[in-house]
């Protein structure tokens, strides 16, 4: 008995979350292994995949019992990911950072938005008459009488 | 055969391929890229020294773990660091 629990049951827990980690490993090297190399944003994506086995080995600590590993490397692992993908972006992206690649804006600019169409034709014609409602009741409201002893006084509100 | 230590032998296994995987994101061109693999074939190694030490009741691979653990992600996070500077 541990802590009033069978070791049995104990160790069948134990037995489940190394399981699970260790599925949780495979699936990571999977999708490692089959994602496409050749997209853009790809060591982003690696990064976000290997979170998985960031979890899998805080599982499988626990269930190791060494909760201190557990401990250190869930607060480690988030810093570790940002650090990397940080470091990524300010010396290797040419996809993502104007510095790197200054003519991004102008291949931006070059590519036309396509909008796609819908099926079927929206009837705005009742937004017309809401919005005039609204500029009826924005003339009535006291905003404007507000608005103007500010520009009278030089204030600026911020204040 | 206890079901912990097939449970155990199968973390071992998966943290095997794990490691084959790292090996090969590590070979990409990218300097990113080498740090993503080094920093993750250091979690594996960690878990295979644990799994390994408890199996075979083995305390000082523990210690080892541990400093193979917070020297390696502490090192790669300095690394990190610097690389965005330059």
């Amino acid at each position: 008995m541990m802590f009033g629990i069978d070791v049995g049951l104990i160790s069948l827990i134990q037995s489940i979350l190394l399981v699970i980690s260790a599925l949780l490993i495979l699936i990571a090297v999977v999708g490692v292994l089959k994602i496409d190399r050749n997209l853009d944003n790809v060591v982003y994506a690696r990064i976000h995949i290997l979170g998985i086995v960031d979890v899998a080995g805080i599982i499988a600590f626990i269930a190791l019992g060494q909760p201190l590993f557990a401990l250190i490397y869930l607060f480690l692992a988030p810093l570790l990911a940002h650090a990397l993908a940080n470091a990524y972006f300010h010396s290797e992206d040419t996809v993502n950072n104007p510095v790197l690649n200054p003519n991004i804006d102008e291949i931006l600019e070059g590519v036309p938005i396509e909008w796609e169409e819908s099926e079927g034709d929206l009837d705005l014609s009742d937004d017309s008459g809401i919005d005039e409602n609204l500029e009826d009741n924005s003339d009535s409201s006291d905003d404007s009488g507000i608005d103007e002893n500010l520009e009278e006084s030089g204030d600026d509100g911020n204040d | 055969m206890d079901i912990l230590l097939i449970c155990e032998c199968f973390l071992i296994i998966a943290l095997i391929v794990f490691s084959f995987a790292t090996l090969r994101i590590i070979t990409y061109k990218s300097t990113s890229m080498g740090l993503i693999g080094t920093s993750s074939f250091t979690l594996a190694l960690t878990l295979l020294l644990i799994t390994v030490g408890t199996i075979h009741n083995i305390g000082f691979f523990k210690d080892i773990a541990l400093a193979l653990l917070l020297l390696g992600i502490v090192g790669t996070i300095a690394y990190a660091a610097v690389m965005r500077r330059a």
